[in-house]
């Protein structure tokens, strides 16, 4: 459809809100974050907890970014994203699986271990991964139907 | 925002869909679509460039006149 590989002026203006929402999204959680550790309550080890406070605003942009039609420019491209973060994403799942069968519990104590950080880590690339093949195919019957 | 009717009418006169209007101007077929629905306002370049591909001038496409305005509310 598009053959000129860049976004187009309506495209970067709603890409510049959802980079805002996400920005917001992130101080808001660093502010709970704070509030949280502030008051003795440590959810995830620490590397985990920096982790997924960075990860988190990143998973909202990307879902909004997905839905809102502006997350890749390219049919091509769309392919390797979806390629690469299904492939990374299931092998980290699986990894997590076994470490757990092994006895790497993911929660203890009411926090997370490092294993229950990484499988969460793996299951926000694999929910962004499965909202890009829904729009995918969203897109597909939509231009069938033209 | 309203509708911009006379640029679907002009696109239909040349029979084009928004996705080919949309590659011949550069930009996606939702922003055609947008601006179509007046649900995006589009800047001076777009707008000179889906004049200049549809053979029209600025006024022809995007000047709102009182009379419009009284077709839409209708």
């Amino acid at each position: 459809m598009m053959n000129n590989h860049k976004f187009d002026e309506r495209q970067l203006w709603i890409r510049g809100n959802i980079f805002m929402h996400a920005f917001i999204a992130q101080v808001a959680l660093l502010l709970v974050n704070a509030f949280l550790v502030d008051n003795g309550f440590i959810w995830a080890e620490r590397f985990h907890e920096n982790l997924l406070l960075l990860l988190i605003p990143i998973f909202i942009c990307s879902l909004e970014l997905i839905f809102r039609d502006v997350y890749v420019q390219t049919k091509a491209q769309r392919l390797i994203t979806i390629g690469i973060f299904s492939i990374g994403s299931i092998f980290g799942i699986i990894t997590c699986m076994v470490d757990y069968r092994k006895g790497e519990a993911f929660i203890t104590n009411d926090m997370l271990t490092s294993n229950g950080g990484s499988l969460a880590t793996f299951l926000i690339f694999f929910t962004i991964t499965v909202c890009l093949i829904i729009k995918t195919i969203k897109d597909r019957i939509a231009s069938s139907d033209e | 925002m309203q509708k911009n009717l006379k640029l679907k009418s002009m696109r239909a006169l040349l029979d084009l869909t928004q996705a080919e209007l949309a590659e011949r101007v550069g930009v996606s077929r939702q922003t055609i679509n947008a601006i179509e629905k007046g649900e995006y306002n589009p800047t001076i370049k777009l707008c000179t460039a889906i004049c200049k591909t549809l053979g029209k001038t600025l006024n022809d496409i995007f000047w709102e006149d009182d009379n419009d305005e009284q077709s839409q509310i209708r």
